[in-house]
C-alpha cells in the first residue's frame, strides 16, 4: 500500500520556517496536488518527502514506513524535475536505464521495462539521442520514463511542465494525468498554475506562506473556498472582491467575493440590476471577458463571447446572493446557510 | 600602406621572440667551430652535441623523472581537487565558509615566505632527496580548486538531484555526472598544473641533490653550472635545453589556444 | 542534511588537512624561524630579534632589494609599453592574427631554466648570439653578464622578453571589452587617434595595467633562477636578489633563520610596494 502521510511536518533554514506543521494523508492511488505561489513551501515539502531535504520536525510515511530519517535512494520515490534533470552526455535510453542499473536489476529486466516506457510515452526513435537532441517535451517524456521505470511506491512531480509552451502544456498535462490512471501509482504533484491543478487534482492542498490554506477536491474547493486566498486563487477569471454594498448585496464584515461567471448582463430596468459601464473587452472566441466599472467598484464579468457588447457600453448586472463569498475580519470564509 | 608596415613590425616582433629558439636549435646542430655563427642551417651539421650531452648527465632518467612528477601531480590535483571542488560547491557541511576564507587567504601569501619552512619540514620528514618531496607539496591546487568550484556551481541542483534519487553516492556523482560535463576546466586546470610541474626548477633546487632523481629543468641549471665552458660546452648545454623544450614548443604548436587561456584564464575568443 | 554535512566533511578534509599542514603551518613556521637560530642539523637555538636586527643593517640585503626596484624601474615601463603596444596592434582584424599572439606568447610557457640557458647562450660574451650580431656590424663585444653595469638592464631586458607574451594576451582581453560606442562618440567629436586612446583605450585597460603592475611586481621580487645561474649574483652583487640571497643563507651557510627572516622581510616589502603602487595609481587617475 503506497499511502503516503505528512505527521506535523515543519522546515526552518535558519531562523525563518519556510512549512509550517503540514499534515496530509494521501491515498494509495491519489493524485494529489500541491499548489501555491512562490514561496508557498511546495516544492520544499515535495523535496522532503523525497529526501531532498531534512524534515526540520514532525515525521513522513510512505506505505506506514517512517522514512524521515532515510537517503533519497530508499524511500521507493521517483522524481521528475521542472528542468528534467536527464545526464546531458546519455543517451535517452541510458538516462532512462541508469537507475536500474545502479540498482543492479538484471539487464534483462532492464531491457523490459525501458521497453515498456518507450512505447507508452511514445519515445521509440528518440531513444538513441541525446537529451541537446530532443525538445523539450520529448525531454520531459523522458523524464518520465525515467521515473516510471523504477516502478516506485510514489511519484513526485516538481513543476514539470513550467517549461514548456503552453500548447505544449495542455497536451502534457493530459499525458500525464492520463499516465498516472493508467498506472494507478501514488503521486504528488507541485505546481503553481491553478488550471493544472484542477485538471490533474484527485484532490488539491493550497498553500500560501508556507500554511495549508484548504485541502479538498477541486470543485470542492472551487465552490467552497476556505478562505479569502483560495478564493482569489482558485478561478480563472479570479473572483470579484467587493467592499461595501453593491446592488442588492449588502455590505459585510470584511470583502465579500462573486466569481465573473456568477454575474449575469440582463435588460435595463430589471429590477436590483447593477449599472456598470464596460472598461475593457478581452475576447477569448468562446468567452469575452468583461471589465466592468460600477461607481467606484470595478468587477470582470464572463459572457459568451459572440454576445459581448463594445467598450464604453453601458450594461445592466445581475448579482445572484446566492451565489456570494461573504469572509470574516480574519479573512475565512463564512459559511453560507445552504 | 599602413597595412603593410604593420605587418612588418608584427613580423619583426614575431621574429625577436621566435629567432632566438631557431637559433638554439641550429646551434644543438653545429660542430664546434660552427658555433656562434647566426645562421639557422648548420654547414656541417652533426649529433655530437646531444651525444655529449647524453653520456654526460643523466638526461633520460631527468625526462622520466620530469613526466613522472609532472603525471603524478597534474592526476592528484585534477581528482582531488574536483573532490574538493564538489563538497565546497555543493555539500553544505560545518566549516565550509572558513576552508573557502582560507583558500582565498592561501593564495595571497607570496610564495617565498614559506620556501624555508617547507624546506625545512621536508627535512624533518626526511623527504630529502625523495620522490615525496616532490609530489606531496604539490598535491592540492588552491587555484585548480577554486576554478573547478566555480564550475561545478553552474551545474544544475536537480541534475545532483536526480542522481541522488537514481541512488548515486557522492564520488559517483562528482566522476559520472560532474566529470563528463567538466572537460574544459579540467584540462584548463590541467595543463597549468603539467606545465607549471614540468618547468619548476626551484622547488627541485632545494629538496633534491642526488642527479638520480632530479627533474630534467634542474638537471639544465646544475649542468650549466658545473658544465664545461667554451663554444662546445655551450652547444651541448643547449642541447639539454632542446629536450626540456621541444615536447612543450610542439604541443604548444597544436594547442596555444589552451596553452593561453588555461595560464591566463582570460576567455578568449579566436 | 547531517549525511550531507558527514560526507562534505569527508572530502573536504584531505584538503583542509594539506592546508593546515603547508600554509597554516608553515606560515607559522616561517615567523618563529624568524627569533631562530638554526642549521638544521644541530638543535635550535633561540636568538630573539638577533636576525631582524641583523637584517635591518645587512648591506647585501639592502643592497638586493635596491637591485630589484632599480630593475623593476627599469622593466616595468618597457613591459607596459610593448605590451600594450603589440595588444592594439593585433586588436583588429587581422591575418594570421592566431599566430602573432603565439608568437608573443611562446617565450611565457617555456620553463625558466630554459629561458636562462637560451639568454645565457645569447649574452655570451665570446660567441653569444647578441655580440656575434654586433660583430657582423663592427662593434666590439659587450661583456652582457660580467660587467657591473650592464648586467642587471641585461636580465631586465632578457625578462620583459620573457613575459611580454602574458600581458598582450592580458591587454587583448581588456580591449575587446571597450566599448565600441565610445570610441564612436569620441570620433564624432573629433577627436584624434591619440586622443581617442588617451581618454578612452587607456582608461578602460586601468585594470588590466594594475594587473601587469602587480603581477609584474611580484615576479620580479622574486627573480631567482636567471641571476643563480646567469650571474650568480654579480658582478659586484649587482644582480644579487633578495630570493638568491635567501636561498644562499639557508643552504651555502645552513642558517634557516636568518634565512625566514629575509623571507618574511621580503613578503612585507612586496606588500609595501604594492601598496604604494596602488595609491599611485590611484593619483594618476585623478590627475
Amino acid at each position: 500500500m503506497a499511502t503516503v502521510s505528512f505527521e506535523g511536518v515543519r522546515k526552518d533554514f535558519g531562523p525563518t520556517t519556510v512549512v509550517h506543521d503540514f499534515d496530509l494523508q494521501v491515498a494509495d492511488g491519489e493524485l494529489v496536488v500541491l499548489v501555491g505561489g512562490s514561496g508557498s513551501g511546495k516544492s520544499t515539502t515535495l523535496r522532503m518527502l523525497a529526501g531532498l531535504e531534512d524534515v526540520s520536525a514532525g515525521v513522513v510515511r510512505i506505505g506506514g514506513r517512517d522514512v524521515t530519517a532515510l537517503p533519497p535512494r530508499d524511500r521507493d520515490v521517483a522524481m521528475v524535475f521542472q528542468d528534467y534533470a536527464l545526464y546531458p552526455h546519455l543517451t535517452a535510453r541510458d538516462n532512462i536505464a541508469l537507475g536500474l542499473r545502479l540498482r543492479k536489476i538484471p539487464p534483462a529486466e532492464i531491457d523490459r521495462r525501458v521497453g515498456w516506457a518507450a512505447d507508452v510515452l511514445g519515445l521509440g526513435a528518440l531513444m538513441d539521442r541525446k537529451p541537446k537532441q530532443l525538445s523539450g517535451g520529448q525531454r520531459q517524456r523522458v523524464a518520465m520514463g525515467r521515473a516510471m521505470v523504477r516502478e516506485p511506491a510514489v511519484f513526485l512531480f516538481d513543476e514539470p511542465l513550467s517549461n514548456l509552451d503552453a500548447q505544449l502544456r495542455g497536451q502534457m498535462r493530459g499525458e500525464i494525468a492520463r499516465l498516472q490512471r493508467r498506472l494507478g501509482t501514488t503521486t504528488l504533484y507541485v505546481t503553481h498554475d491553478q488550471v493544472e491543478a484542477m485538471t490533474l487534482a484527485d484532490r488539491l492542498v493550497i498553500l500560501d506562506g508556507g500554511r495549508v490554506q484548504q485541502i479538498g477536491a477541486p470543485l470542492q474547493v472551487y465552490q467552497r473556498p476556505a478562505n479569502r486566498f483560495v478564493a482569489g486563487f482558485i478561478g480563472t477569471p479570479p473572483m470579484n472582491f467587493i467592499e461595501g454594498a453593491l446592488g442588492p448585496i449588502a455590505a459585510g464584515v470584511g470583502a465579500w467575493g462573486i466569481r465573473p461567471e456568477d454575474v449575469t448582463l440582463v435588460a435595463a430596468g430589471t429590477p436590483d440590476a447593477v449599472t456598470a459601464e464596460v472598461a475593457l473587452v478581452e475576447l477569448l472566441g468562446a468567452q469575452a471577458h468583461l471589465h466592468l466599472d460600477a461607481g467606484q467598484h470595478r468587477l470582470i464579468v464572463v459572457v459568451p463571447g459572440g454576445a459581448a457588447p463594445g467598450k464604453g457600453a453601458v450594461v445592466h448586472l445581475h448579482l445572484d446572493p446566492a451565489r456570494v463569498h461573504r469572509f470574516d475580519a480574519a479573512g475565512n470564509a463564512v459559511p453560507r446557510a445552504d | 600602406m599602413r597595412r603593410a608596415l604593420l605587418y612588418a613590425l608584427l613580423a619583426m616582433a614575431a621574429a625577436t621572440f621566435i629567432y632566438p629558439f631557431l637559433w638554439m636549435a641550429a646551434t644543438t646542430f653545429k660542430p664546434a667551430t660552427e658555433v656562434g655563427t647566426l645562421s639557422l642551417i648548420p654547414d656541417h651539421p652533426t649529433f655530437e652535441n646531444y651525444r655529449v650531452m647524453w653520456s654526460r648527465a643523466r638526461v633520460g632518467r631527468a625526462l622520466l623523472n620530469s613526466l613522472l612528477v609532472a603525471t603524478v601531480n597534474t592526476t592528484a590535483v585534477l581528482v582531488f581537487g574536483s573532490i574538493t571542488a564538489y563538497a565546497l560547491a555543493r555539500l553544505s557541511f560545518p566549516g565550509r565558509g572558513l576552508l573557502l576564507g582560507a583558500s582565498l587567504a592561501a593564495l595571497l601569501v607570496p610564495g617565498q615566505l614559506t620556501l624555508i619552512p617547507t624546506y625545512a619540514l621536508m627535512v624533518q620528514l626526511g623527504w630529502v632527496d625523495t620522490y615525496a618531496a616532490l609530489i606531496v607539496p604539490y598535491l592540492f591546487n588552491v587555484t585548480g580548486i577554486l576554478i573547478l568550484r566555480q564550475f561545478f556551481l553552474q551545474v544544475p541542483r536537480s541534475l545532483i538531484d536526480a542522481a541522488r534519487l537514481d541512488g548515486m553516492g557522492e564520488l559517483r556523482i562528482i566522476f559520472t555526472v560532474f566529470w563528463p560535463l567538466a572537460g574544459p576546466p579540467l584540462a584548463m586546470v590541467g595543463l597549468f598544473v603539467f606545465m607549471g610541474s614540468w618547468n619548476e626548477v626551484l622547488w627541485p633546487l632545494l629538496v633534491i641533490r642526488e642527479e638520480g632523481l632530479m627533474t630534467l629543468p634542474q638537471l639544465l641549471t646544475v649542468f650549466r653550472m658545473g658544465g664545461a665552458a667554451g663554444p662546445g660546452g655551450l652547444a651541448v648545454q643547449l642541447a639539454a635545453a632542446m629536450v626540456l623544450v621541444v615536447p612543450v614548443v610542439v604541443a604548444y604548436l597544436f594547442l596555444q589556444r589552451w596553452f593561453i587561456e588555461s595560464m591566463t584564464g582570460t576567455g578568449l575568443k579566436g | 542534511m547531517r549525511a550531507e554535512a558527514r560526507s562534505g566533511l569527508l572530502l573536504a578534509g584531505p584538503y583542509a588537512a594539506f592546508l593546515l599542514v603547508f600554509n597554516v603551518y608553515t606560515m607559522l613556521f616561517a615567523v618563529a624561524l624568524v627569533f631562530m637560530d638554526w642549521d638544521l642539523v644541530t638543535p635550535p637555538r633561540f636568538a630573539g630579534v638577533e636576525n631582524v636586527r641583523l637584517l635591518a643593517v645587512d648591506d647585501r640585503f639592502w643592497r638586493a632589494i635596491g637591485n630589484t626596484l632599480f630593475f623593476l624601474a627599469m622593466h616595468l615601463p618597457v613591459q607596459i609599453v610593448v605590451a600594450l603596444a603589440l595588444a592594439l596592434a593585433l586588436d583588429r582584424p587581422l591575418a594570421l592574427r592566431s599566430f602573432w599572439r603565439a608568437a608573443f606568447f611562446l617565450p611565457v610557457v617555456i620553463s625558466g631554466a630554459v629561458v636562462t640557458i637560451l639568454w645565457g647562450a645569447v649574452y655570451a660574451t665570446d660567441v653569444g648570439l647578441l655580440n656575434t650580431m654586433l660583430h657582423r656590424v663592427g662593434i666590439a663585444p659587450v661583456p652582457w653578464l660580467t660587467h657591473p653595469d650592464v648586467a642587471l638592464p641585461a636580465l631586465a631586458a632578457m625578462f620583459t622578453w620573457r613575459n611580454v607574451g602574458f600581458y598582450v594576451v592580458i591587454y587583448l582581453a581588456g580591449l575587446q571589452y571597450v566599448p565600441r560606442s565610445c570610441y564612436e562618440a569620441i570620433s564624432l567629436e573629433g577627436a584624434t587617434p591619440w586622443q581617442r586612446f588617451r581618454y578612452v583605450t587607456l582608461p578602460s585597460l586601468k585594470p588590466q595595467t594594475i594587473l601587469v603592475v602587480t603581477l609584474s611586481t611580484i615576479n620580479a621580487f622574486q627573480i631567482f633562477i636567471e641571476p643563480y645561474v646567469m650571474t650568480g649574483g654579480g658582478p659586484l652583487r649587482r644582480t644579487l636578489t633578495v630570493v638568491l640571497y635567501m636561498y644562499r643563507q639557508a643552504f651555502s651557510y645552513q642558517k634557516m633563520g636568518y634565512a625566514a627572516t629575509i623571507g618574511l622581510a621580503l613578503a612585507v616589502i612586496i606588500f609595501i610596494v604594492l601598496a604604494v603602487q596602488r595609491r599611485l595609481i590611484g593619483k594618476a587617475e585623478e590627475s
